[in-house]
């Protein structure tokens, strides 16, 4: 039985699809051009088949001796059979029992398998075990021979044949609905409304089923093409409404007597039952890819659409001869869409630390990622330079940036877990990177992973070496992965909020280790970070950035103790972290509003739709203005308001609840940014 | 527990705690096995007072969502009693509940996931409405005042949350927790997942509401800073147990448990040179690596990180004792100093009197 796996049928749950884009998801359906066939061929047939008695141009049973075994002509479209009967006919006359046949199949096995699926989700473990051994019990049965038998006791009756197959089946349907229902279960919307008091029905029909509504379109068209052709093949045994009765299965039966003399026979209900099913299957397809959304889109690269602009090119800021990474005037874009970083300019000296904070969808992980040439699908570098000890890596070829791709550069990310394969040892993660960079054999490759974990701070690394990735705790993860992240003995580190999902005394643990690591081996670091702690705990040098721009750059010390931009005032105020011995504020100061999506920036500073300080002036752009000794800043306003010793005040109280206090962007325009945004 | 939920209005008087919490336990899973595993929650008690905020802090694994679950009633604890305004609810089951739907809401940590995408706004904010009787346009007008409240345009109710922010997602979520106006709201980290200007607007938001309609906040959250705005009293969970108790400011300030001190030296600060010496006063402590050994089963669970851990911290569990303005589960609060913890009576500031808290009382 062909079931679409647990964990695909749980990626399509987690994205249930809202109303508002299903209305415009039937068009998204059609616009893939098996879904185009899917549907239109079953709606042919289904209609062609239920009206068949009204439009059929002879009778299924009208003999038309004088043209036996005819081939198609302009009384007989499809040709005759071996008894001068019209085939079209008696296809779709026949039609209508497969097609309704299959139909009792899929409500009964639903009509089992969906209820089963939520209660056992619902009543927990205990109950889910006892269904679930019995739909073993049901999975285990031989359903061919016993619909043989069943055929023996009541005859060639199939509706009720069927219908004990639906019963069958809703075994396998339950097994996949559970795992949806049970992942659906854990949202916490299905929580609120418990809290709320609902009942288990309305809680089950108005939060459950609706998000598991494409995982059970997808089983139904899937199962509906397998019961056309068990239906055929049960009239192809024999098993269906006997002479003159026509039926698929039996006019293929018939066909197969003819192959050689008149293989003809054979093509027009060998190909209406083989379109019929491949429909069913390409209309599950159409639906599964729909809801896993529009991935998948080949890698492509767009030429850089500005010339690379040498490190060279006088911009105001001379080039740091020392520097290993200078970034000039980085641009990101999406292909054929908005910028998602525009004009980003920063460098590295060796062994130093440089911090790029800021909100999300700011383009700081971007700007990172780039740096490795590690962009997603459809997102590439369309501007400025890359300057890595004195090589560009803008607009290199994936071969060479592969050379250069953990040897050079190496990168740690967000999520530990998620970057460690689950299937292998820890062992096995580390001695294939090891050997491929270091070329050294088996043995020594594992001698060189167990000093790695002990460069780390892994005290027991015999023991991590044999485990696998669940058996550690996440901040050993992070550890594990900083030590594969080693092991090409890059000299630049890319790490992208390593320690996000770490707690607070385990961040600070990963912290400090990478602080050692910069000390003891010379190794230059760029971390992406949201937490302007982090970035006062380690970094050397920070770049804030807002809207695709940095900001404000300079010293670490410089920015956040004396912050020029408005914006990284705003971050620091919004900060609950105070000083030592110091009360708690009152409020905290924040920020109205959200930070614009890519496409949507203002024009002039980008932060003046949202900044207290913005004046007429912040709305035309400007260039950024040194700052912070090597450092910039990004602000038309920056010598007035250090003038006026501006600071970015918590609002009064009540100022949150004031009718107004949040701005809707307009309805038509949902989340164009998802998927690439940092 | 019959009494109808009438009743807790009579029987509630200023002495009574808005949520009360006595010697909670929670097992996960059955059989000889989990029974053998430390429970999720051990022997957790603390009360909340009306209008006041307490801090449940800690980290993953700590058991504090936990808790949060057992008051709800999402989880069944093993043992011990959950009193809303007096009135026992520990066994209900949800159904019992939806009678006190009015009095004790909740506020998740994902705003992504804690609204359901299928349904507008305003079927969202309707949903608990319906079960306290108030239907159609009454319900729909409630819930646009709701929204009102909470800063969002009253033409919301008929978005999908789609079209929101996460902020703005998070200001949803409260104006549902808030539309049949509760005495406890359990707030289930609900800033974490938010960007820090975004995350001072909710935590404005929230001590608005607080202030002007008398809120009692059992508020999750694993970031003392965070609490530290936000509450008057905090609880500082580790591995199920409470290790510290106390107004937030001593306990932040001057802690008495070496976790509480571990837990805040780790938070970073955005002041490099402050930072910097934070760090070194945390390394020269000398707490163990996270997880590097199991805890020990009888005594204190914080042993096999703690610097200060003797013999008698691995046999002999500590209780909950006065020390110094806090109350802290240490056999060695008093050797505190050792690890370069401020001591009390330098500690600048006691406890603020923020917002209505009972703390006035």
């Amino acid at each position: 039985m062909s079931v679409i796996p647990l964990d695909a049928a749980d990626e399509v749950a987690t994205e249930p699809v809202p109303p508002a884009r299903r209305r415009r998801g039937l068009p998204g359906l059609l616009r893939r051009p098996g879904g185009i066939f899917g549907a239109a061929w079953l709606t042919f047939v289904i209609v062609a088949s239920l009206t068949a008695p009204l439009w059929r141009p002879f009778e299924p049973g009208q003999q038309d001796t004088a043209n036996r075994l005819a081939l198609p002509s302009a009384e007989h479209w499809l040709g005759t059979d071996p008894l001068g009967r019209d085939l079209l006919s008696r296809i779709f006359t026949a039609g209508s029992l497969p097609l309704l046949s299959s139909a009792l199949m899929l409500v009964v096995a639903f009509g089992i398998g969906l209820p089963l699926a939520l209660i056992a989700a619902e009543r927990g473990r205990r109950v889910e075990r006892v269904i679930s051994r019995v739909t073993e019990v049901f999975l285990a049965l031989p359903a061919t021979i016993l619909l043989l038998a069943l055929i023996g006791v009541i005859g060639n009756r199939l509706y009720p044949v069927m219908a004990v197959l639906g019963v069958l089946i809703s075994a396998a349907v339950y097994r996949v609905l559970l795992g949806v229902a049970q992942s659906v279960r854990q949202r916490l919307y299905v929580d609120a409304a418990r809290v709320n008091g609902l009942g288990s029905l309305r809680v089950n029909l108005v939060h459950v089923l609706p998000s598991m509504a494409t995982v059970v379109a997808v089983q139904a068209a899937q199962l509906f093409g397998i019961g056309l052709l068990i239906v055929a093949g049960l009239a192809f045994l024999g098993f269906g409404p006997g002479e003159p009765e026509p039926s698929w299965g039996f006019m293929i039966q018939d066909a197969s007597g003819y192959i050689y003399t008149s293989p003809w026979l054979m093509v027009p209900t060998g190909l209406v039952l083989a379109l019929t099913v491949v429909a069913a299957n390409e209309l599950a397809d159409a639906l599964a890819g729909r809801a896993a959304g529009a991935r998948g889109t080949r890698r492509r690269r767009r030429p850089l659409r500005r010339a690379v602009a040498a490190a060279a090119v006088p911009d105001g800021t001379p080039a740091d001869p020392a520097a290993v990474l200078e970034v000039r005037d980085l641009t990101v874009s999406v292909d054929d869409g908005p910028d998602l970083v525009t004009g980003v300019s920063f460098s590295l000296r060796q062994g130093q630390v440089l911090g790029l904070v800021g909100e999300s969808g700011c383009g700081k992980t971007m700007t990172a990622r780039s740096l490795l040439g590690l962009l997603p699908d459809g997102v590439s570098v369309t501007g400025g330079s890359i300057r890595w000890q004195g090589r560009e890596l803008a607009g290199l070829p994936e071969t060479e940036l592969n050379r250069i791709r953990g040897r050079e550069i190496a990168m740690i990310s967000q999520e530990p877990m998620v970057a460690l394969d689950p299937m292998f040892s820890i062992a096995t993660q580390l001695v294939g990177p090891i050997r491929r960079f270091r070329e050294v054999g088996r043995s020594q490759a594992k001698r060189i992973a167990a000093e790695l974990l002990r460069n780390v701070g892994i005290v027991d690394a015999e023991r991590v070496l044999k485990s696998y990735p669940h058996q550690l705790s996440g901040g050993m993860a992070q550890r594990v992965c900083i030590a594969l992240a080693l092991t090409g003995e890059p000299q630049l580190l890319v790490a992208d909020e390593p320690t996000t999902a770490l707690d607070v005394t385990v961040q600070a643990e990963i912290l400090s280790l990478l602080r050692a690591l910069v000390r003891d081996t010379g190794l230059s670091v760029v971390i992406v970070s949201h937490d302007l702690g982090v970035v006062a705990d380690i970094c050397d040098d920070v770049a804030v950035m807002y809207a695709g721009q940095a900001v404000e750059s300079g010293t670490a010390e410089a920015v956040l103790d004396a912050p020029a931009h408005p914006y990284t005032m705003a971050l620091l105020g919004a900060n609950p972290h105070v000083p030592e011995g110091e009360p708690v504020p009152e409020r905290l100061a924040s920020i109205a509003g959200t930070v614009p999506p890519p496409g949507s920036w203002p024009t002039g500073c980008r932060f003046a739709t949202r900044c207290r300080f913005a004046q007429e002036k912040c709305t035309v752009p400007f260039p950024a203005l040194p700052a912070h000794g090597a450092g910039s800043v990004l602000c038309i306003r920056v010598d007035e308001l250090s003038r006026e010793h501006a600071t970015w005040t918590p609002e009064r109280a009540g100022d949150e609840i004031q009718p107004g206090a949040e701005v809707l962007a307009p309805a038509d325009e949902t989340a164009p940014t998802a998927g690439v945004s940092s | 527990m019959t009494a109808p939920a009438g009743a807790t209005a009579l029987t509630a008087t200023a002495a009574t705690p808005a949520l009360e919490i006595r010697d909670l336990v929670v097992r996960y899973g059955s059989g000889r096995k989990a029974r053998q595993a430390p429970p999720a929650i051990d022997r957790v008690s603390f009360d909340i007072a009306p209008g006041e905020t307490v801090g449940l802090v800690g980290e993953s694994g700590s058991g504090k969502s936990t808790i949060g679950k057992a008051v709800l009633g999402l989880q069944r604890p093993t043992s011990g009693t959950v009193k809303l305004h007096g009135q026992d609810i520990t066994a209900m089951s949800l159904k019992q509940r939806s009678r006190l739907v009015a009095d004790l809401r909740v506020v998740f940590q994902d705003p992504y996931s804690s609204l359901n995408p299928a349904r507008t706004i305003g079927q969202t904010l309707v949903e608990p409405l319906r079960l306290m009787g108030i239907k159609g346009p009454q319900a729909v007008e409630k819930a646009r005042a709701g929204l009102e409240s909470v800063g969002l345009p009253a033409d919301a109710v008929d978005r999908y949350p789609s079209q929101f922010s996460g902020g703005q997602r998070q200001r949803i979520a409260i104006a549902r927790a808030l539309v049949c106006e509760p005495k406890v709201v359990v707030l289930d980290e609900p800033v974490s997942a938010l960007d820090l200007s975004t995350q001072a607007q909710v935590l404005n938001l929230l001590a608005d509401l607080r202030d002007q309609r008398g809120l009692a906040f059992l508020f999750i959250a694993h970031d003392l800073g965070v609490v530290r705005f936000l509450s008057q009293r905090t609880v500082v969970l580790y591995r199920g147990q409470v290790m510290e108790t106390g107004p937030v400011e001593a306990v932040s300030q001057a802690p008495r448990h070496p976790y509480t001190v571990a837990l805040t030296a780790a938070a970073p600060v955005p002041r490099p040179a402050e930072q910097r010496a934070r760090r070194t006063a945390r390394e020269a402590a000398g707490f163990g690596t996270a997880g590097a050994a199991a805890p020990s089963a009888t005594g204190c669970p914080f042993v096999p990180r703690c610097p200060l851990a003797t013999d008698v911290c691995v046999t002999e569990r500590p209780p909950l004792r006065l020390v110094e303005g806090t109350e802290a589960a240490c056999h060695h609060a008093e050797r505190l100093k050792d690890l370069g913890a401020p001591h009390r009576s330098q500690a600048r500031g006691g406890p603020l009197h923020r917002g209505r808290g009972a703390a006035d009382a």
